[in-house]
Protein backbone atom coordinates (compact mmCIF):
# COMPACT_ATOMS: atom_id res chain seq x y z
CA UNK A 1 0.00 0.00 0.00
CA UNK A 2 1.48 3.05 -1.09
CA UNK A 3 1.69 5.72 1.79
CA UNK A 4 -0.31 8.77 1.76
CA UNK A 5 2.26 11.24 1.63
CA UNK A 6 1.04 14.70 2.18
CA UNK A 7 3.58 17.73 1.89
CA UNK A 8 1.94 19.80 4.88
CA UNK A 9 1.94 23.92 3.51
CA UNK A 10 2.83 25.98 6.41
CA UNK A 11 1.59 28.97 5.69
CA UNK A 12 4.35 32.27 5.82
CA UNK A 13 2.31 35.36 6.19
CA UNK A 14 5.22 37.18 4.83
CA UNK A 15 5.26 35.44 1.52
CA UNK A 16 1.87 35.90 1.04
CA UNK A 17 1.98 39.99 1.18
CA UNK A 18 5.40 39.59 -0.63
CA UNK A 19 3.26 37.66 -3.51
CA UNK A 20 -0.22 39.76 -3.31
CA UNK A 21 2.02 42.75 -3.53
CA UNK A 22 3.05 41.84 -6.85
CA UNK A 23 -0.17 40.10 -8.29
CA UNK A 24 -1.02 43.21 -10.79
CA UNK A 25 2.82 42.96 -12.18
CA UNK A 26 1.66 39.24 -12.70
CA UNK A 27 -1.40 40.10 -14.17
CA UNK A 28 0.06 42.42 -16.44
CA UNK A 29 3.10 40.10 -17.54
CA UNK A 30 5.52 42.94 -16.07
CA UNK A 31 7.82 40.63 -13.67
CA UNK A 32 11.43 39.19 -14.01
CA UNK A 33 11.41 35.51 -15.07
CA UNK A 34 12.61 34.75 -11.01
CA UNK A 35 9.65 36.58 -9.57
CA UNK A 36 6.90 35.41 -12.05
CA UNK A 37 8.20 31.90 -10.98
CA UNK A 38 7.65 32.40 -7.45
CA UNK A 39 4.47 33.48 -7.33
CA UNK A 40 3.65 30.40 -9.89
CA UNK A 41 4.98 27.98 -6.94
CA UNK A 42 3.55 30.05 -4.31
CA UNK A 43 0.24 29.88 -5.52
CA UNK A 44 0.87 26.68 -6.41
CA UNK A 45 0.51 25.89 -2.98
CA UNK A 46 -1.16 28.58 -0.95
CA UNK A 47 -5.11 28.09 -1.58
CA UNK A 48 -6.21 31.42 -0.27
CA UNK A 49 -3.26 33.55 -2.58
CA UNK A 50 -4.67 31.23 -5.67
CA UNK A 51 -8.40 32.38 -4.91
CA UNK A 52 -6.88 36.11 -4.19
CA UNK A 53 -4.92 35.94 -7.68
CA UNK A 54 -8.44 34.58 -9.33
CA UNK A 55 -10.27 36.70 -7.73
CA UNK A 56 -8.26 39.45 -8.93
CA UNK A 57 -8.34 38.65 -12.48
CA UNK A 58 -11.60 38.21 -12.52
CA UNK A 59 -12.09 41.44 -11.18
CA UNK A 60 -9.83 42.98 -13.85
CA UNK A 61 -11.58 40.97 -16.67
CA UNK A 62 -15.06 42.46 -15.55
CA UNK A 63 -13.54 45.94 -15.54
CA UNK A 64 -12.40 45.70 -19.28
CA UNK A 65 -15.91 44.98 -19.99
CA UNK A 66 -17.31 48.16 -18.70
CA UNK A 67 -15.72 50.39 -21.53
CA UNK A 68 -18.88 50.03 -23.65
CA UNK A 69 -21.77 49.99 -20.29
CA UNK A 70 -24.69 51.27 -21.31
CA UNK A 71 -24.74 52.54 -17.73
CA UNK A 72 -22.68 55.63 -18.30
CA UNK A 73 -24.51 57.01 -22.05
CA UNK A 74 -24.59 60.16 -21.68
CA UNK A 75 -28.39 61.55 -22.95
CA UNK A 76 -28.64 62.54 -26.53
CA UNK A 77 -28.45 66.43 -25.89
CA UNK A 78 -24.89 66.33 -24.54
CA UNK A 79 -22.98 66.86 -27.89
CA UNK A 80 -25.50 69.97 -28.49
CA UNK A 81 -24.64 71.52 -25.39
CA UNK A 82 -20.94 70.75 -25.56
CA UNK A 83 -20.81 72.24 -29.09
CA UNK A 84 -22.68 75.99 -27.65
CA UNK A 85 -20.27 75.51 -24.64
CA UNK A 86 -17.23 75.91 -27.15
CA UNK A 87 -19.14 77.80 -29.57
CA UNK A 88 -19.73 80.62 -27.11
CA UNK A 89 -16.51 80.15 -25.25
CA UNK A 90 -14.24 82.91 -26.15
CA UNK A 91 -10.44 82.80 -28.30
CA UNK A 92 -10.61 80.58 -31.42
CA UNK A 93 -7.41 78.43 -32.73
CA UNK A 94 -4.37 81.32 -33.42
CA UNK A 95 -4.50 80.24 -36.81
CA UNK A 96 -8.03 80.77 -37.81
CA UNK A 97 -8.75 84.25 -39.84
CA UNK A 98 -11.03 86.51 -38.22
CA UNK B 1 -18.32 76.83 -56.78
CA UNK B 2 -17.27 75.34 -53.28
CA UNK B 3 -16.30 71.55 -52.64
CA UNK B 4 -18.95 70.30 -50.35
CA UNK B 5 -16.73 68.06 -48.05
CA UNK B 6 -18.39 65.36 -46.14
CA UNK B 7 -16.28 65.60 -43.13
CA UNK B 8 -17.42 61.93 -41.86
CA UNK B 9 -15.42 60.21 -44.14
CA UNK B 10 -12.32 62.67 -42.95
CA UNK B 11 -10.00 61.45 -40.05
CA UNK B 12 -9.59 62.46 -37.11
CA UNK B 13 -6.05 64.21 -38.38
CA UNK B 14 -7.43 65.72 -41.48
CA UNK B 15 -10.88 67.32 -38.87
CA UNK B 16 -8.04 68.44 -37.02
CA UNK B 17 -6.40 70.58 -39.76
CA UNK B 18 -9.56 71.67 -40.99
CA UNK B 19 -10.66 72.83 -37.16
CA UNK B 20 -6.76 75.00 -36.83
CA UNK B 21 -7.96 77.17 -39.85
CA UNK B 22 -11.43 77.57 -38.23
CA UNK B 23 -13.81 75.30 -39.64
CA UNK B 24 -16.31 75.04 -37.06
CA UNK B 25 -17.98 72.27 -38.53
CA UNK B 26 -15.10 70.46 -38.70
CA UNK B 27 -14.50 70.60 -34.81
CA UNK B 28 -18.29 69.76 -34.51
CA UNK B 29 -17.35 66.17 -35.88
CA UNK B 30 -14.90 65.47 -33.55
CA UNK B 31 -17.19 66.69 -30.32
CA UNK B 32 -19.68 63.98 -32.21
CA UNK B 33 -16.94 61.51 -32.11
CA UNK B 34 -15.38 61.51 -28.81
CA UNK B 35 -17.49 63.15 -26.21
CA UNK B 36 -19.48 59.96 -25.55
CA UNK B 37 -16.15 58.46 -24.68
CA UNK B 38 -14.88 61.44 -23.03
CA UNK B 39 -17.76 61.40 -20.71
CA UNK B 40 -17.57 57.81 -19.64
CA UNK B 41 -13.81 57.98 -18.51
CA UNK B 42 -14.64 60.93 -17.03
CA UNK B 43 -17.71 60.08 -15.13
CA UNK B 44 -15.65 57.00 -13.48
CA UNK B 45 -12.76 58.59 -12.86
CA UNK B 46 -14.77 61.58 -10.89
CA UNK B 47 -17.65 58.70 -9.95
CA UNK B 48 -19.75 61.31 -10.34
CA UNK B 49 -21.56 61.88 -13.80
CA UNK B 50 -23.33 65.54 -12.91
CA UNK B 51 -19.83 66.84 -12.47
CA UNK B 52 -18.84 64.56 -15.31
CA UNK B 53 -20.51 66.94 -17.80
CA UNK B 54 -19.51 70.05 -16.72
CA UNK B 55 -15.51 68.91 -17.26
CA UNK B 56 -16.52 67.38 -20.82
CA UNK B 57 -17.61 71.08 -21.79
CA UNK B 58 -14.70 72.59 -20.35
CA UNK B 59 -12.52 69.93 -21.86
CA UNK B 60 -13.78 70.29 -25.58
CA UNK B 61 -13.28 74.20 -24.57
CA UNK B 62 -9.90 74.16 -23.78
CA UNK B 63 -9.35 71.44 -26.95
CA UNK B 64 -11.17 73.99 -29.03
CA UNK B 65 -8.86 77.28 -27.74
CA UNK B 66 -5.55 74.96 -27.72
CA UNK B 67 -5.88 73.42 -31.07
CA UNK B 68 -2.73 75.49 -32.62
CA UNK B 69 -0.64 73.74 -29.65
CA UNK B 70 -1.33 70.28 -30.86
CA UNK B 71 1.26 69.29 -32.95
CA UNK B 72 -0.23 65.84 -33.80
CA UNK B 73 2.61 63.31 -32.78
CA UNK B 74 -0.27 61.79 -30.96
CA UNK B 75 -3.70 60.78 -31.76
CA UNK B 76 -6.49 63.29 -31.44
CA UNK B 77 -7.94 60.88 -28.90
CA UNK B 78 -4.20 60.64 -26.57
CA UNK B 79 -4.16 64.53 -26.61
CA UNK B 80 -7.88 65.32 -25.71
CA UNK B 81 -7.81 62.67 -22.65
CA UNK B 82 -4.95 64.43 -21.34
CA UNK B 83 -6.91 67.64 -20.87
CA UNK B 84 -9.56 65.28 -19.44
CA UNK B 85 -8.03 64.25 -17.06
CA UNK B 86 -6.12 67.33 -16.51
CA UNK B 87 -9.79 69.11 -15.81
CA UNK B 88 -10.81 66.13 -14.07
CA UNK B 89 -8.06 66.47 -11.78
CA UNK B 90 -8.42 70.42 -11.55
CA UNK B 91 -12.34 69.30 -10.24
CA UNK B 92 -11.21 66.44 -8.26
CA UNK B 93 -9.09 69.41 -6.52
CA UNK B 94 -11.69 71.62 -5.27
CA UNK B 95 -13.76 68.69 -3.61
CA UNK B 96 -13.94 68.02 -0.50
CA UNK B 97 -10.55 66.01 0.07
CA UNK B 98 -11.85 62.19 1.01
CA UNK B 99 -9.69 60.26 3.34
CA UNK B 100 -7.66 57.44 1.54
CA UNK B 101 -8.97 53.49 2.85
CA UNK B 102 -5.97 52.21 4.43
CA UNK B 103 -4.96 49.27 2.71
CA UNK B 104 -6.33 46.21 4.43
CA UNK B 105 -5.19 42.11 4.32
CA UNK B 106 -7.13 40.30 2.50
CA UNK B 107 -10.24 38.90 4.76
CA UNK B 108 -9.80 35.30 6.63
CA UNK B 109 -13.05 34.07 4.30
CA UNK B 110 -12.51 34.48 0.25
CA UNK B 111 -15.16 33.53 -1.25
CA UNK B 112 -14.90 32.72 -5.27
CA UNK B 113 -15.53 35.34 -7.80
CA UNK B 114 -13.77 34.45 -10.72
CA UNK B 115 -16.74 32.02 -11.53
CA UNK B 116 -19.54 33.07 -14.32
CA UNK B 117 -17.22 35.96 -15.26
CA UNK B 118 -19.24 36.19 -18.65
CA UNK B 119 -22.60 35.91 -17.61
CA UNK B 120 -21.41 38.47 -14.83
CA UNK B 121 -20.25 41.19 -17.40
CA UNK B 122 -23.20 41.18 -19.04
CA UNK B 123 -25.84 41.33 -16.49
CA UNK B 124 -26.53 45.21 -15.89
CA UNK B 125 -27.52 44.54 -12.67
CA UNK B 126 -23.69 43.55 -12.07
CA UNK B 127 -22.34 46.04 -14.33
CA UNK B 128 -24.25 48.59 -11.83
CA UNK B 129 -22.44 47.14 -8.91
CA UNK B 130 -19.02 47.19 -10.11
CA UNK B 131 -19.70 50.91 -11.41
CA UNK B 132 -21.14 51.89 -7.64
CA UNK B 133 -17.93 50.12 -5.85
CA UNK B 134 -15.94 52.12 -8.53
CA UNK B 135 -17.14 55.30 -7.43
CA UNK B 136 -16.56 54.59 -4.35
CA UNK B 137 -12.79 53.50 -4.72
CA UNK B 138 -10.70 56.63 -3.55
CA UNK B 139 -9.63 58.78 -6.31
CA UNK B 140 -6.05 58.48 -6.28
CA UNK B 141 -6.78 54.45 -6.77
CA UNK B 142 -10.01 54.96 -8.98
CA UNK B 143 -8.37 56.91 -12.35
CA UNK B 144 -5.73 54.64 -12.79
CA UNK B 145 -8.06 51.95 -12.53
CA UNK B 146 -9.98 53.26 -15.11
CA UNK B 147 -7.53 54.28 -17.19
CA UNK B 148 -5.98 51.32 -17.55
CA UNK B 149 -8.34 48.76 -17.33
CA UNK B 150 -11.72 50.59 -18.29
CA UNK B 151 -9.56 52.27 -20.95
CA UNK B 152 -7.15 50.38 -21.94
CA UNK B 153 -4.35 52.10 -21.70
CA UNK B 154 -1.19 51.11 -21.01
CA UNK B 155 0.77 51.66 -17.76
CA UNK B 156 3.06 54.05 -19.49
CA UNK B 157 0.19 56.26 -20.95
CA UNK B 158 -2.27 56.35 -18.16
CA UNK B 159 1.04 57.03 -15.78
CA UNK B 160 1.88 59.48 -18.75
CA UNK B 161 -1.79 61.14 -18.49
CA UNK B 162 -1.88 61.53 -14.97
CA UNK B 163 1.77 63.14 -14.44
CA UNK B 164 2.86 59.75 -11.95
CA UNK B 165 6.13 57.84 -12.19
CA UNK B 166 5.62 54.63 -13.40
CA UNK B 167 6.15 52.87 -10.06
CA UNK B 168 3.99 55.71 -8.14
CA UNK B 169 0.67 54.65 -10.60
CA UNK B 170 1.42 50.56 -10.79
CA UNK B 171 1.60 51.00 -7.06
CA UNK B 172 -1.87 52.80 -6.97
CA UNK B 173 -3.17 51.03 -9.77
CA UNK B 174 -2.67 47.49 -7.26
CA UNK B 175 -4.02 49.22 -4.32
CA UNK B 176 -7.02 50.00 -6.78
CA UNK B 177 -7.38 46.43 -8.07
CA UNK B 178 -7.27 45.11 -4.63
CA UNK B 179 -9.59 47.57 -3.01
CA UNK B 180 -12.23 46.62 -5.57
CA UNK B 181 -11.60 42.81 -5.55
CA UNK B 182 -12.03 43.23 -1.95
CA UNK B 183 -15.05 45.12 -2.29
CA UNK B 184 -16.69 42.29 -4.52
CA UNK B 185 -15.53 39.51 -2.50
CA UNK B 186 -17.54 41.64 0.46
CA UNK B 187 -20.67 41.41 -1.81
CA UNK B 188 -20.70 37.57 -2.49
CA UNK B 189 -20.24 37.19 1.17
CA UNK B 190 -23.04 38.42 2.06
Amino acid sequence: MTPDFRIPFLRDRRECEAVRSVMTDYLDADLDDRTQRRVDRHVRFCPRCRRVLGNLRATVDRLAHLEASPELEPDDELVERISRAWRSSEGRPPSSSP
Amino acid sequence: MLAVVNVYLETDEQLVASARVGDERAFDELVSRHARRTYGMVARILGDRASAEDVVQETFVRAWRGLASFRGDAQFSTWLYRIAVNEANRHFARETRRELVSYEDVMMKVPDISADVPARAESSEARRQLERLLAELPGNYRAPVVLRDVEGLSNEEAADLLGLDLRNFKSRLHRGRMALRKALEGLESE
